[in-house]
């Protein structure tokens, strides 16, 4: 298991990171353990929000609460998935509904690229994100398809 | 007459006559019918050696006679024949015809030689009249009466005491047959008022069994709606309980997040004390998250919302796992931990890995947690087309009256013992939910201060059986 100690600061150095939650709490502790490995991180409270931001940006990732006013991340996932210019991005879904076969192979269905379960510890999200990243074509290494994470 | 002690004989085959159902009833009667009419038969030839007797002593011998009585046995049999069909009353009239006749002709030729017959067969028609109705008896009887006492007008000649000596016995034996035949229709009127009183108490019984059905049937939907109801409760519990572990899990989410955050430097250097005291926030926190968690797998499993997905699994990879997971807190408590798989188990198998991590883990805690001192052993071995894990501790062990309930929510041993050992006091709930949900059965074995043995059997799915099911 890779530790947080193990992982070097500029781990997620040149990712362009969209975060997505309603809580501002949840959105910061996000922000900062991105932050903290180098990470360009944008925040937004909803879907709706998060939409045009994705558009004025285009991150290379983005990061989702499910749950959310206005509008939810199920209905972002549709609306990112329907529109050509952002249908490429990655977005990975975060619930507090732990793991279900019923979630999961919703959310896969939907377009959602994976699947984290709040609450995130520092450790646990760096760690999983950094897992999922293996399988993401890195922005730094265009073409490559499964470049090494750090 | 009516009240003799022969009663209960006579009645009990009486009333075995009429309890008899219709058609019995009438093949009863009808063989009853029969025999008098049998009676007969052994009369008319009686009859024929007394004629002929009386004949032989007579020096005048009348030829006539033996056409009589030829004629009458002939009738007889006609008369058997149709009361074999079941027509009584028409068979009765024939008889009664034929012996008014064969009466008149006796009194015009031969009173002397035709009396006994005529007179055998006057009694044996009164003995078959007694199965018609009453008016029938009275009609055939007083004929019979008239036919006798009106034979002087055929034959003046007549002596007297050939009309009213067998006219006397006659009415004699008319009257008993009177008080039997009334005693007849008393005891058919009794059987009949039994019948019918019978017959209202069935209907009694069955109206209130229609009662007690439609009670019955009430009641079942009240029960129905009661259940429907009690269902609708649990969904509903369960569904605050998914919202309130979900509304309780947000908080956690942002204090775990930032104790994180803390703990791993990435906020900036804590003083040591500072950095002591937030360890405790991130250790209770844990704790207070591991809770949440597990009210709400119980209430996922509760509201039946928790599904066992089975994917392919590597047992020993698995293991690994859990040691990995359970060895810190086998070298905190200082126990000898140790683990053992089957080599005969498949290297592959189909399970659940997560449910089957939950429930392994959970039997782990809960072993270390009541294990002061010694060991903490688990075993995964293959029984049949089942596999077992087994986890055995030298712990305190559970008493024989806890066990049954040591598998209930909420339930820790008793009061005494919440207090040092921690925990919700849903692991071994949820464990056996998960172990129900995979159709598999857990066992606990223990003796207190003896150590204790879950024993959790599982069904073995490996690739090829997979396959041979599908085959």
């Amino acid at each position: 298991m890779v530790e947080p100690n193990q992982i070097t600061r500029d781990a997620l150095r040149g990712w362009n990171v969209l975060i997505v939650d309603d809580m501002p709490d949840n959105l910061e502790v996000a922000y900062r353990v991105l932050r903290y490995y180098g990470a360009q991180v944008h925040r937004a409270n909803n879907g709706m929000e998060a939409l045009g931001m994705a558009r004025a940006l285009h991150p290379d990732i983005i990061i989702a609460d499910l749950m959310m006013p206005v509008m939810d991340g199920w209905e972002m996932m549709r609306r990112i998935k329907a529109d050509s210019s952002l249908s490429d991005i990655p977005v990975i879904a975060l619930t507090g509904m732990g793991k279900s076969a019923d979630a999961l192979q919703e959310a896969a269905e939907v377009g959602f690229f994976d699947y984290l379960t709040k609450p995130l510890t520092p450790a646990t999200f760096v760690t999983d994100l950094l897992r999922l990243m293996n399988n993401l074509p890195h922005p730094n290494y265009v073409g490559t398809e499964h470049p090494q994470g750090d | 007459l009516c009240s003799l002690p022969m009663k209960s004989a006579f009645h009990t085959w009486w009333l075995s006559r009429i309890s008899a159902p219709a058609n019995v009833h009438d093949v009863l009667q009808r063989q009853q019918f029969s025999l008098l009419l049998q009676t007969l038969f052994v009369f008319a030839p009686l009859n024929a050696l007394v004629t002929l007797g009386t004949w032989m002593i007579d020096p005048a011998p009348n030829p006539v006679h033996y056409m009589l009585l030829l004629a009458a046995s002939v009738i007889i049999t006609v008369a058997h024949l149709i009361a074999r069909r079941g027509h009584y009353r028409p068979a009765v009239y024939l008889l009664l015809g034929t012996i008014i006749s064969v009466l008149y002709k006796i009194a015009i030729e031969s009173p002397q030689t035709g009396m006994s017959f005529w007179l055998a067969m006057t009694i044996a028609l009164l003995l078959a009249m007694m199965l018609l109705p009453r008016r029938d008896v009275l009609v055939c009887g007083g004929l019979i009466l008239v036919a006798i006492l009106t034979q002087p007008v055929v034959n003046p000649a007549l002596p007297f005491s050939h009309t009213f000596i067998p006219a006397a016995i006659y009415i004699v034996f008319f009257g008993i047959c009177w008080v039997f035949l009334n005693f007849r229709d008393r005891l058919d009127g009794e059987r009949q008022a039994e019948l019918s009183a019978a017959l209202a108490r069935s209907e009694a019984a069955n109206t209130a069994l229609e009662a007690t059905n439609a009670a019955l049937a009430r009641s079942n939907q009240e029960l129905e709606q009661a259940h429907a109801r009690a269902e609708e409760s649990v969904q509903v519990k369960s569904q605050f309980l998914a919202t309130v572990s979900h509304e309780l899990r947000t908080p956690m989410n942002a204090i775990r997040g930032f104790t994180g955050i803390m703990l791993s430097g990435m906020g900036g250097t804590l003083d040591e004390d500072a950095r002591h005291m937030i360890a405790r926030i991130d250790t209770n926190s844990e704790r207070l998250l591991r809770l949440i968690n597990d009210i709400l797998d119980l209430s996922r499993i509760e509201a039946r919302k928790l599904e066992v997905v089975y994917t392919p699994l590597m047992l020993r990879q698995l293991v690994n796992r859990w040691e990995g997971e359970v060895g810190v807190l086998a070298a905190q408590n200082s126990l000898h931990f140790t683990t053992e798989v089957d080599p005969q188990l498949p290297e592959s198998i189909y399970g659940d890995a997560e449910r089957l991590s939950q429930i392994v883990i959970n039997l782990l805690s809960n072993a270390f947690k009541f294990t002061p001192e010694g060991s903490v052993h688990l075993c995964i071995s293959q029984q049949g087309d089942m596999y077992q894990i087994q986890v055995w501790d030298t712990g305190i062990g559970i008493a024989a009256e806890a066990q049954q309930y040591i598998f209930e929510e909420f339930r820790q041993v008793d009061g005494s013992t919440t207090r040092p050992y921690r925990g919700s006091g849903l692991g071994l709930a949820i464990v056996r939910n998960l172990v129900r949900m995979m159709d598999g059965q857990i066992t606990l074995e223990s003796n207190l201060g003896a150590g204790s043995t879950f024993t959790v059997i599982l069904p073995l799915l490996t690739p090829v059986n997979i396959e041979q099911k599908g085959a």
